[in-house]
């Protein structure tokens, strides 16, 4: 009979005293995205807050509020006052980073977004080029969001093999381990209104951004960094007639194999590229339904794959003197002296890199 | 109303005795007292016949005991040169079941369950003949254990019919039935059933030691039983079996458990027992392997959405919105906009309402009754959705918890849901999540704690009985059923 | 009622379960963490070893006891020992298991205030994770290990919820392997130890197993790998995934190691593993506290062991509020985890050694 009467007691109480925890969903906002940027004042950030509202008589489709302060959480409790309902960022799936942020070291916002255990590990952070506060106040005639349609787009960038799918734990993964650099999406204006373009990568060293690689050369450095999916690859063909055609390969499945070698004394990396693909393109006249021909149309993939790479990492070494494709980590474990000597992305600009791609063209589609 | 003292024994003279029972029986309009003259060599002898209107057969006391009393004592008595003694009239009474006793309880009894009692003058001994006939219930299907495939007789309210449709299962002479009677007024008549070579007999005597020592003035139920025999009668988990079904009635019985019938309730009690039986139903093992294993699973999962699901929606939407797709958590949100309080009290009234529905639907009659379940889901939920008290998902979860725990094979089962799930809520909207864990810690305790007549309530999983696994949440083929469970804490595992 | 077990008793199932269940509890969040501090991508190695030498203390401390069939802990130890150590060694036994309940169950507050409910008040925590050991543990001995046989399923979760995250994980983070060097590696093995804490239970329960046979021995000691194992995959799966310098920042590495994929319909399926891992802790904080109240119920024989639960109650209760943050939780964690070696380690050595010294002697004295 007395536990009896304590448990009714105990349960009277926690009915009476309250939930500490408890949050109705209707009063909380449910953060999209995160946008950060700079602001005149030189230690001062100026953070961006999306959040859909859910009252059906509401006129806006979203609230998005901004304020200002010295750093992610300071701005954060600056914002609330400005905000009806509880922030959280249990659902925030994006984080905008405008190029100025960028460029001045971001490790500072990442830790703090992975310190609380509200928010996700899998939040997607892309930079953009401008303000994030401008590309935050669109309202893209597709999506209602702006944050999904971002998301979309980085999805489908992905998808395609252009550009990384960053998000801050894989961000956090790249900057803290040693041998490889962290990349991220970036997004441009395109030519016309609520056109966005995501199809460069921005390039990173340690938490700074250094660089902007472009289309073509972002797709070749999510092929090098073994991210191989869908998506085309197109070159000029030609063939014994001497006339000249585009062939496009679509992509199917890739894999990558990195060995090394020191000879006389000088680091060689032979990184070994096999893609399997179907032609989806052809446009010459002749046919392409023959293995002489499949074969030299795979040397002429593995020829302007390979160029292309190797200009990419000749940029990659001298000009940006950063190895954001990751050989160090295969260095570190196979020559780890020659690693740890001096700084890694130093000794990276004067290492030997071969590319030997190996395009396999499984099928040629309906035709011949 | 006298004293009446069971010991007292008849005297010789029958005025005197028939006062007495005149005395006793005193405003009884239904007892019938015919004196018949029995035609004897010498002269007539007196004898008193006392019957229960409407607990005897009159063609049996017309046919069976007045008829050859009349024709066949002169010829007898006069042949035999003298007086018959009680054994004669024994004799001449063609009926199968007849006693004789001095003991006026005994003849009260007798009297009182519809046997004829036959007094002669000058004699001390008084002739209880079995002629018991009254209405009962005719043996249908049962309503609360519905099967598909299977037998559909159940229990009737009548003793002799139940243990009646028991033997013509089990043809075994170890198959025991024990009767004790249980009640100093209702006198009820409770069967002890067990087979012999199989039972464990400790068990067995310290059932047939608490009945004994139940001290009560009447029980009209197995449910009374249920509760003296008991160890844990406060726990919201039944510590038996009950059920209506003669078959799974045997196949306990087999198992080497033991079964109590009362007269007078069509509910048989099974024990002892453990959890995993509140899930099982006969059906599993008539019907196939693959359709009664993955029925089983159902009933197990069953088991957990009826008394968790509601619980986790109030602690998802209270304390963990990450959880779900945001797509979802705004739709949520969006029809949680109108509605002016917290799920917990959203939660507690939609169960509330329900629980209403149910009670009340039970005491309507059928008709009306399945009318008034659909009217109240649908029309009131809807309305309640539409009048801001309630929002759409709240219903379709308190829905299919409502569902849920109605899976259960044994009925008092969703009783025990239904006490887990308020709890729960309430643990869940206090401490979100760890409120569930520390409620399922404290349940999952409370099961291994109880204890089932000396047997572990959550065998075969704790402790570990790797051979009775076989016949837990999935069942093997019955092929490979070779011994008894442990459960059963039987003599004999061997299955002969 | 009549019971079929002998109240207070347990079946050899049980023992192997419970010896898993004490192990596998709060150790498992941060154990990465703490070996890949020293021997970096190795740490999993350190975990085998680890795992080999309790397992090979275990052998003799159960071999001990298996040679006295008839005593408890507290007889044999005093035969080999003489009684005075031995009363001293099991009395400051139940301290340390008083003082590592508490600590445990300060560690589980502090886990579901930091993912759960940052609000609620730790003492509201605290008050009801006691009030709920203290319903399961004040019937005895073998409540507990029926208790446990149950709650043992969640490792099963945990072992699924290794797998989703792999497809991130690189085994280049695993390599070179050795490379960090025998003397790192080994210094790896002194930090999981306190994960592996625990398994000095066998020395008091062995004597209440109610059937026992020679095979308690190999099953114990596969028990032991069996949880070796677990934490040799945990602990390879995390690094591969994270990498050792990574893993040095994050305190809850289970549970991060988890929030690298987004699910399709459940989107964050760490609360999941904190649910069962909450589960397994009470596991934990239930075989603990029965065996401070089992050494202390040895030394003065009383007759339930529901006395010094419900004496301990209020102790522990004191003990998880205690220290101040999650900083002094950790340290004393530390200091706990040098005197366990003391109990695992040193006393089933030492009561071997004597066994046989003593045992020859015996021998000697018979002939």
């Amino acid at each position: 009979m007395k536990r009896l009467k304590g448990l009714i007691l105990f349960l009277l109480l926690s009915i009476l005293l309250g939930c500490w925890d408890s949050t109705q969903i209707e009063d909380i906002y449910l953060i999209n995205s995160i946008g950060i940027d700079k602001t005149e004042e030189a230690d001062k950030i100026n953070v961006t807050l999306i959040a859909p509202t859910i009252h059906p008589e509401a006129v806006e489709p979203k609230a998005d509020i901004s304020s200002v302060g010295y750093s992610l959480r300071s701005a954060q409790d600056n914002i609330q006052s400005k905000a009806a309902r509880i922030i959280k960022y249990t659902n925030t799936k994006l984080l905008i980073l405008s190029e100025e942020i960028a460029r001045s070291g971001i490790s500072e916002h990442v830790d703090t977004l992975l310190r609380d255990p509200e928010g996700r590990g899998t939040m997607k952070i892309i930079v953009t080029e401008g303000m994030a506060t401008e590309l935050m106040r669109l309202i893209p005639p597709v999506y209602p969001l702006l944050s999904e349609y971002i998301l979309k787009l980085v999805d489908q960038g992905y998808k395609t093999t252009t550009i990384p799918s960053t998000n801050l734990r894989s961000f956090n993964n790249d900057l803290k381990s040693e041998g490889i650099e962290p990349v991220m999406p970036y997004l441009k204006y395109g030519n016309k209104e609520y056109e966005l373009l995501i199809n460069s990568t921005a390039i990173f060293k340690n938490d700074t951004m250094i660089g902007i690689l472009d289309n073509l050369d972002s797709a070749n450095l999510m092929i090098l960094r073994n991210e191989i999916h869908d998506g085309f690859f197109s070159f000029i063909y030609e063939d014994n007639t001497g006339s000249e055609g585009i062939v496009s390969l679509r992509k199917i499945k890739g894999r990558s194999n990195i060995s090394l070698e020191l000879i006389d004394s000088q680091l060689n990396i032979f990184h070994e590229i096999k893609i399997t693909t179907h032609v989806s393109e052809y446009t010459l006249d002749g046919a392409i339904y023959d293995e002489e021909i499949i074969k030299k149309v795979e040397a002429a993939a593995n020829d302007k794959l390979k160029r292309d790479c190797e200009a990419l990492i000749k940029k990659l070494q001298k000009e940006y003197v950063c190895d954001n494709i990751g050989y160090g980590k295969y260095v570190k474990v196979y020559y780890p002296d020659i690693f740890l000597a001096e700084d890694w992305n130093k000794t990276f600009s004067n290492v030997v890199i071969h590319i030997i791609p190996d395009f396999k063209i499984e099928k040629v589609g309906t035709k011949i | 109303m006298a004293e009446l003292n069971e010991m007292q024994e008849i005297t010789k003279k029958l005025s005197d005795n028939q006062q007495l029972f005149r005395l006793v029986l005193k405003d009884c309009c239904d007892i019938i007292y015919r004196s018949i003259k029995i035609p004897l060599a010498n002269d007539d002898c007196d004898g008193l016949l006392i019957s229960l209107d409407g607990l005897v057969s009159e063609e049996i006391i017309n046919d069976y005991i007045i008829k050859p009393i009349k024709q066949h004592s002169y010829q007898t008595s006069k042949l035999m040169r003298k007086k018959p003694d009680m054994n004669y009239y024994k004799e001449i009474i063609l009926v199968n079941n007849i006693a004789s006793s001095s003991k006026v309880g005994d003849i009260i009894l007798g009297i009182l369950s519809g046997d004829t009692i036959l007094m002669v003058e000058g004699h001390n001994t008084a002739l209880i003949i079995n002629t018991r006939e009254w209405d009962s219930r005719s043996v249908e299907e049962s309503n609360v254990e519905k099967l598909v495939r299977g037998p559909k007789d159940s229990f009737v309210e009548d003793l002799r019919s139940n243990t009646a449709m028991i033997r013509r299962k089990i043809k075994d002479p170890n198959l025991k039935i024990r009767e004790v009677q249980v009640g100093t007024r209702s006198r009820t008549r409770v069967s002890v059933i067990y087979i012999e070579d199989i039972v464990n007999h400790k068990v067995l005597n310290e059932t047939i030691e608490k009945l004994n020592a139940i001290k009560v003035d009447g029980i009209f139920d197995s449910g009374y039983i249920e509760e003296y025999l008991e160890s844990n009668k406060f726990s919201m988990f039944p510590q038996m079996v009950v059920t209506e079904r003669p078959d799974k009635v045997c196949g306990n019985l087999l198992e080497g458990r033991i079964a109590i019938l009362v007269d007078g309730s069509p509910d048989a009690i099974i024990f002892p027992v453990s959890f995993i039986q509140f899930i099982q139903s006969p059906e599993d093992y008539y019907e196939r392997i693959l359709y009664g294993n993955v029925v089983r699973i159902i009933r197990m999962v069953g088991f957990l959405i009826a008394t968790t699901f509601p619980a986790f929606y109030v602690a998802i939407t209270t304390f963990h919105q990450e959880i779900l797709p945001t797509n979802f958590i705004l739709d949520i949100a969006k029809t949680r906009v109108s509605v002016p309080y917290p799920p917990v009290v959203e939660a507690l009234l939609m169960e509330g309402t329900i629980e209403l529905l149910r009670e009340a639907s039970n005491r309507l009659p059928t008709g009306i009754g399945q009318t008034i379940g659909i009217v109240g889901a649908i029309v009131i939920g809807d309305a309640a959705v539409r009048a801001g008290l309630a929002s759409p998902v709240m219903v379709i979860v308190v829905a299919i918890t409502a569902i849920g725990s109605y899976i259960f094979p044994h009925f008092s089962t969703s009783y025990s849901v239904r006490f887990i799930r308020l709890p729960m809520i309430i643990m869940a909207a206090t401490f979100g999540a760890f409120g569930i864990v520390v409620m399922w810690v404290l349940i999952i305790a409370h099961m291994c704690k109880l204890n089932s007549f000396g047997n572990p309530y959550m065998t075969p999983y704790a402790p570990f009985q790797l051979n009775d696994l076989k016949d837990s949440i999935v069942r093997f083929p019955n092929l490979s059923f070779k011994k008894r469970p442990m459960s059963a804490n039987s003599r004999n595992r061997l299955r002969k | 009622m009549i019971n079929r077990y002998r109240d207070g008793e347990i079946t050899s199932g049980q023992l192997y379960i419970m010896i898993v269940s004490i192990m596998i509890g709060t150790g498992v969040l941060g154990l990465s963490r703490a070996i890949a501090e020293f021997a970096q991508q190795d740490a999993w190695i350190s975990v085998i070893i680890n795992g080999i030498i309790i397992s090979l203390t275990t052998a003799m401390a159960i071999y001990v006891a298996q040679k006295h069939p008839e005593m408890n802990f507290i007889q044999y130890t005093a035969k080999l020992l003489s009684k005075p150590i031995a009363y001293l060694i099991l009395f400051t036994y139940s301290v340390y298991a008083v003082l590592s309940t508490g600590l445990i169950i300060r560690f589980l507050s502090d886990m579901v205030g930091t993912w759960f409910l940052p609000r609620t008040p730790t003492i509201i925590v605290t008050f009801i994770i006691i009030a709920s050991t203290v319903y399961i543990v004040k019937d005895g001995l073998t409540l507990v290990g029926r208790f446990n046989e149950i709650i043992v399923l969640s490792i099963l979760s945990f072992i699924i919820l290794i797998f989703p995250s792999l497809s991130k994980a690189s085994v280049l983070n695993l390599m070179p392997v050795g490379g960090s060097g025998v003397v790192n590696i080994l210094k790896g093995v002194l930090p999981s130890y306190y994960s592996f804490a625990g398994f000095e239970i066998v020395l008091l329960f062995y004597p209440l197993v109610s059937n026992k046979n020679p095979k308690i021995l190999k099953y114990s000691v596969f028990s032991i790998l069996f949880v070796t194992l677990f934490y040799t995959i945990t602990v390879a799966s995390q690094i591969a995934l994270f990498g050792y310098i990574e893993i040095k920042d994050i305190l809850y590495v289970s549970i991060n190691y988890l929030d690298v994929l987004d699910t399709p319909v459940i989107e964050r399926i760490e609360i999941f593993f904190a649910i069962f891992w909450t589960f397994s802790v009470f596991g934990t904080i239930s075989i603990q506290y029965i065996a401070a109240s089992i050494g202390l119920q040895s030394i003065f024989n009383t007759k339930k062991t529901s006395f010094f639960t419900y004496l301990f109650a209020p102790l522990i209760f004191i003990i998880a509020l205690l220290p101040r943050n999650t900083v002094e939780v950790a340290a004393y964690s530390d200091i706990l985890g040098k005197i366990t070696i003391f109990f695992g380690i040193i006393i089933p050595v030492l009561l071997y050694i004597m066994y046989h010294l003593r045992g020859g002697k015996m021998k000697n004295e018979k002939a």
